[in-house]
């Protein structure tokens, strides 16, 4: 099919074999790729439960069908795998180039099996894969590796030492960007798997070249003309989120005791712009640019995103910007998540006040070193080996389980829920744990793109399940997660106190019946509107495909109902969608309520097909899973 | 007097982050930081007085009184 490499390999570390495994075009019709086609995978692959850190688990890394086609910030590609954090599903995206290079070099993806016996790289060139001694790159920063990883105009994509060492939220690097949530860099160090580099001179063919670069122009275009991806992400990053945060309750400070912070003008996007940018930069296709670069040590390096600077920040009590740089940099290095280290570290500092645990973290703290406190946890040396476990496994040694900010074991990111109900339930029940875009990132409708009121139950479940798919089905498209914010209407954001937009956003909750009512629908909304969502015919002009708005959505609901099913058979039930006890019984002070978790539950469950948080089988024949 | 408080591009139009001003109302707040920055769209902002929220068709009214201080936050702040 035009659009994708059409191979996918399944690579064995243990014998260092390589054969195809088939990936049909009915397959890609119905999962697209990405992590949908991922789960789909796994669903065959994995019939029973398995531990993250059985050979057996296999890490797979796809890309999908726009990636690398110039489309608007379509360098992104997926990891999954088996998170030795949740011990379930997970996915983890990332937009540096390594997927491009992966599909020139003539495969949409990789399935990565078994055990190798010493240190390897993958090298994949040109449709073939080699198995190389990577002993000179082991215990090499993710900087250092894909310095010593020669080549020009190839990918990368390594682990630090924090995958070497199993740290349960390790990431994998691509030049700066990370697939850092839920631990897949430990699951490479399980297998002795340094990283991969990819090389190739292989071209993506177009059904129709002519329509799909005229669209992709216009798409530039109109993401450059919203006031989100084309003024707001350009000029503040994601950093730029930090005060609007911090006035709506929605900023995680104090391991999640309060939802503002004193200090926050001096960790802000604002801040961030005017005292430490030295320029904007981004992924390889990307108009949006929302990336900061910034001084460490005299080197320009990433800087961070706005849950690296309230987890650092807010949730330590910790108002000093350079050290978040210095921190940010540092974790990236070592091939550490920033969030679950974040949330360990504030973990810590709590059951340090309470007395359950004498760490020595303290709220506060003016001496703070991260970078010391990234190197520990990425070695596993001291108090470190301890952080390296995430809070859940923190929990269960020193107690503090109701204050330990995780949902299944994944570390909740910087928005604090019970300023955002949305996506309070968006965290429950997001299939990877406390993750805020699989959770449906609500809290851009909950004030940070809408105004819709937070602290409301209302409506929320419909809206929560609509935007879970449509983010799942962007990402098995192949484009960043925030060119859906073009989506939504910019007179809206740009003139919140007109009174048509005051009307929208006070009924828009009541609507949500008929939100859940469409979704169930879905399906036979056979129409196109490439102006507004430009996915599906992009791909079609891409691939030759047919694909619609419905057909779209349900790609995005497919994958959603893969992954719960192989949590289903892993032991997830519908207890495990909830929050801590924090969230969900002591009211935030700022707001005043805590999260109406139980209300939302029942009827996000209802509108999904599920009894008891387990998809009916009316659900599974309407996807056809 | 009153000060207000400037956030995201609101930032860039009025070349500075905050202002300190003299005004009775919200409404008034914001005609006075239009006239003394020459910048305009300051009425599309989310406004918090002293940390509160304020909306509703009769935000600009809001009495303010000295040491009161106004957040202003630019619309389209997500991301």
């Amino acid at each position: 099919m035009k659009g994708y490499a059409n191979r996918f390999a399944l690579v064995n570390l243990t014998d260092s074999s390589v054969s195809d495994y088939p990936i049909t075009d009915e397959m890609r019709k119905k999962y697209l790729g990405g992590k949908v086609l991922a789960a789909a995978i796994l669903f065959e692959l994995l019939p029973e439960k398995i531990d993250a850190f059985d050979e057996k688990n296999p890490v797979i890394i796809a890309t999908s069908p726009l990636t690398g086609s110039t489309a608007p910030c379509s360098s992104r590609f997926d990891v999954s795998t088996v998170s030795p954090l949740t011990g379930l599903i997970t996915s983890s995206n990332c937009g540096g180039s390594f997927g491009i290079h992966l599909k020139r070099a003539g495969f949409d993806g990789l399935i990565i099996v078994g055990k190798a016996k010493k240190p390897t790289l993958l090298d994949i060139r040109d449709g073939e894969i080699t198995f190389v001694d990577a002993g000179h790159l082991w215990g090499k920063t993710t900087g250092e590796a894909q310095q010593a990883i020669e080549g020009r105009n190839i990918g990368r994509f390594v682990i630090g030492p924090a995958g070497e060492n199993l740290v349960r939220y390790a990431a994998v690097v691509s030049e700066e960007r990370a697939a850092g949530r839920n631990g897949v860099g430990a699951v490479f160090g399980s297998k002795l798997l340094k990283g991969l580099r990819a090389e190739g001179t292989g071209k993506i063919e177009f059904h129709d070249k002519e329509k799909f670069m005229k669209l992709n122009a216009a798409w530039i275009k109109a993401l450059k003309a919203h006031p989100l991806t084309g003024k707001q992400l350009p000029t503040y990053g994601t950093a730029g989120l930090v005060s609007a945060m911090n006035y709506r309750n929605l900023l995680a400070t104090k391991n999640y005791q309060e939802g503002s912070f004193e200090g926050f003008e001096k960790i802000s996007g604002e801040t961030l712009s005017e005292k430490y940018l030295i320029k904007n930069k981004g992924c390889i296709t990307c108009p949006i640019q929302c990336g900061r670069v910034v001084e460490v040590n005299g080197e320009a390096v990433k800087g961070p995103e706005v849950e690296t600077l309230a987890l650092l920040g807010s949730n330590l009590l910790n108002d000093n910007m350079q050290k978040i740089l210095d921190a940010n940099h540092y974790c990236d290095e070592y091939g550490l998540d920033t969030i679950s280290f974040g949330s360990s570290l504030g973990f810590a500092m709590e059951l340090e006040e309470k007395g359950l645990w004498e760490s020595g973290l303290r709220f506060g703290d003016p001496d703070i070193d991260f970078h010391s406190l990234a190197r520990r946890v990425a070695y596993r040396e001291g108090i470190g080996d301890i952080l390296a476990e995430g809070t859940k496994r923190m929990a269960q040694r020193f107690g503090g389980k109701d204050y330990a900010i995780n949902v299944k074991g994944l570390e909740l990111a910087a928005y604090e829920p019970r300023g955002a109900q949305g996506m309070g339930l968006g965290y429950a029940v997001a299939n990877r744990g406390g993750c805020h875009l699989n959770g449906g990132y609500m809290v851009v409708m909950e004030g940070l793109g809408l105004n819709l009121d937070g602290t409301s139950p209302k409506g929320k479940a419909q809206f929560a399940i609509f935007f879970q798919d449509l983010m799942e089905a962007i990402s098995a498209g192949g484009t960043c997660l925030f060119t859906s914010y073009a989506l939504l209407p910019a007179a809206l954001i740009e003139k919140p106190n007109s009174g048509l937009a005051r009307f929208i956003t006070k009924a828009l909750p009541s609507f949500g019946g008929i939100v859940g009512l469409a979704h169930k629908c879905i399906g036979v909304a056979a129409i196109n509107l490439k102006s507004i969502v430009p996915y599906p015919v992009m791909i079609n002009y891409l691939t030759g495909m047919k694909q619609n708005v419905g057909s779209f959505i349900r790609v995005g609901e497919r994958g959603y109902n893969l992954e719960r099913l192989l949590n289903i058979r892993f032991g997830v039930t519908s207890a495990d969608d909830t929050l801590p006890k924090r969230l969900l019984s002591e009211k935030q002070r700022g707001s005043g309520v805590s999260v109406a978790l139980e209300e939302m539950k029942k009827k996000y469950y209802s509108v999904r097909r599920w009894k008891d948080g387990v998809p009916t089988k009316q659900a599974r024949r309407i996807l056809k899973i | 007097m009153i000060t207000v408080r400037l956030y995201g591009l609101f930032r860039l139009k009025c070349k500075g982050s905050e202002f300190s001003l003299e005004a009775s109302t919200l409404g008034g707040a914001i005609e006075e930081l239009e006239r003394e920055t020459g910048a305009d769209g300051l009425w599309d902002g989310f406004c918090f007085i002293n940390g509160k929220p304020c909306s509703g068709r009769k935000m600009w009214k809001t009495p303010l009184a000295p040491g009161d201080v106004v957040a202003l936050l630019a619309p389209a702040s997500g991301g």
